[in-house]
């Protein structure tokens, strides 16, 4: 048929749209517009409201983000030290790192000791430092819906016992649909023999259920957990510190069989005057180390080609700086890393070859800088704390 | 004999919509349609079937759409030349009135062809993505159910949105 018959005007359906239809298109729609769409009527309210939607909305965005950088943001937590109201600071995360907007946190945060722990599909995962006192604030936080979820903790630990570290990992579990967290507290109870003074208690935190459990019969060897966990293949990893050996280590922590292992770093002279991050490059579990020579900085990038096989370590790449002393502060999906130098701030693209000043103030760790996407969840959660 | 050969070759169905045109479609077209495949695999298909739902107008274009997907697939072109084709044609194909998009939409669900219910619906997206909440309501022939009050407070729920 002639294409311009199909120009013609018809007038609108007289009846009304399919229901199930309707939710695959507003499904498919970004988070603003969908918001938007709640005051159409009562009946898009719920629907878009429903924990069905929210879930299949969010299993959309992962399908269409693949190759759709629109929805793709760095995280910048800026914290109250000038007076200015703390907020979260939206960045372009593909090509020019600027400002897109801004979000107030909220007020009665503990806003000075605040650490991101992660970010996965619209969640951002917020930890206070006195999770390492008695008493644990842990936040799920969706900056853009202004959601924020207090997340509260069973068990306290025993007063008898010195804390070692307390780590918390953050990850989505996209067969269930749920969000994850792992809590990890490491004791030394003294009163015990050397070989069994270490003690590790491990649970996980599930959003659905809203619920933690222990895992039994974890035995941690003498380590130290520092950072943020990074997830790859299901698992999430940590560098670990073998506090008596003096060496790196990575422990791995499989989501779906809930076991511990422990992984070898690549072979690398300088490990002991480097801190050794772990990055995601490119879907591989990466290792990113900066050493300083007194003269240059050299910025290395190992990447384990297969998860899980100490031999598939690769040195990707080998980049020599003529500059200070190099901190990575972040990994970005478009394989370029942000990272400082005493004052400034930069990214470097590998594939490139090329570092730019992305003018953002010095942030020395990776804790106020994440990757971050949109979504809609705890859309259909009540917010647990005051907004400013 | 060759005659019979040659039907089995070439087997062919015909599609009835709801106003009661006749399509004649090939098999590797009318495969296309998730509930005519099926019907075949299960030995059910009979070569007459009635679309209850579709119009003609809108059948014509189903059978156009999957007529060219079927052609691109099957044709001799290398894989990302087949894709390229089949992107313009999907887009060029999407260019038609919003009313039509919807009930093309409804047809692909109904009929069970996925590739053009996803189309369909990206495209949907993308027209509803800017549009004020009294264009989508005519859009989609919904009517505001909201007292002035409950509108004023789903706004604002979720004040940042309209800004």
């Amino acid at each position: 048929m002639p294409r311009n018959s199909r120009k013609r005007k018809t007038k609108a359906p007289d009846k009304h749209f399919p229901e199930g239809i309707l939710f695959d298109i507003v499904s498919r729609l970004p988070v603003k517009s969908v918001v938007r769409c709640t005051t159409v009527s009562k009946s898009w309210y719920a629907l878009i409201k429903s924990r069905d939607f929210i879930a299949t909305h969010v299993k959309q965005s992962i399908a269409s983000n693949i190759n759709d950088d629109s929805s793709h943001y760095i995280l910048d937590l800026l914290l109250d030290e000038h007076g200015d109201k703390p907020c979260v600071v939206l960045r372009d995360n593909v090509v020019s790192f600027d400002p897109v907007y801004s979000v107030d946190l909220p007020m009665d945060f503990e806003l000075r000791k605040c650490k991101m722990v992660g970010s996965c599909n619209g969640l951002v995962c917020l930890t206070g430092t006195s999770c390492f006192a008695d008493g644990c604030l842990i936040y799920l936080w969706n900056p853009l819906l202004r959601r924020i979820k207090r997340i509260s903790c069973t068990s306290s630990c025993c007063n008898r016992l010195y804390r070692k570290f307390t780590n918390v990992g953050f990850w989505y579990d996209n067969e269930k649909n749920d969000y994850k967290l792992i809590m990890i507290r490491h004791y030394i109870n003294k009163g015990l023999p050397q070989n069994d003074k270490e003690q590790s208690q491990v649970e996980l935190y599930s959003l659905y259920t809203a619920s933690w459990r222990k895992i039994d019969d974890v035995k941690m060897p003498g380590i130290l957990l520092d950072g943020a966990a990074v997830f790859v293949d299901g698992s999430l990893n940590w560098i670990a510190y073998h506090s008596l050996e003096r060496t790196y280590s990575i422990l791995s922590f499989d989501t779906r069989l809930e076991v511990f292992r422990e992984m070898k770093l690549p072979n690398y002279d300088h490990y002991n005057s480097v801190i050794p991050y772990l990055v995601v490059y490119k879907g591989c579990l990466a290792l990113f180390v900066a050493h300083c020579t007194g003269e240059e900085d050299v910025l290395s990038l190992w990447v384990m080609k297969e998860f899980g096989l100490a031999e598939s370590w690769l040195e990707e790449y080998h980049v020599v700086f003529e500059v200070d002393c190099i901190f990575s502060v972040g990994f970005t999906k478009n394989s370029v890393i942000i990272y400082a130098t005493y004052d400034e701030m930069f990214v470097y693209d590998f594939e490139k070859k090329q570092s730019r000043d992305i003018g953002l103030g010095f942030r020395c760790d990776a804790d106020s800088l994440v990757e971050y996407t949109e979504s809609l969840v705890l859309l259909d959660e009540k917010n647990e704390l005051q907004e400013n | 004999m060759s005659s019979s050969t040659e039907l089995t070759e070439k087997k062919v169905f015909l599609l009835k919509s709801l106003d009661g045109v006749i399509f004649e479609v090939e098999e590797s077209v009318a495969v296309q349609l998730e509930v005519i495949r099926e019907l075949i695999e299960g030995d059910c298909a009979r070569p007459f079937i009635s679309l209850y739902n579709v119009t003609s107008e809108i059948l014509a274009l189903v059978i156009e759409y999957c007529k060219h997907h079927a052609e691109t697939c099957s044709g001799g072109t290398s894989a990302t030349i087949a894709d390229e084709d089949l992107k313009t044609f999907d887009n060029e194909f999407m260019n038609v009135d919003e009313n039509i998009l919807l009930e093309l939409c409804s047809a692909a669900d109904y009929l069970d062809i996925k590739s053009l219910f996803e189309l369909t619906c990206r495209t949907l997206a993308s027209l509803i993505k800017d549009r004020t909440i009294i264009e989508v309501r005519k859009m989609f022939n919904v009517e505001n159910d909201f007292s002035v009050v409950e509108e004023k407070a789903v706004r604002k729920e979720f004040a940042w949105a309209f800004k």
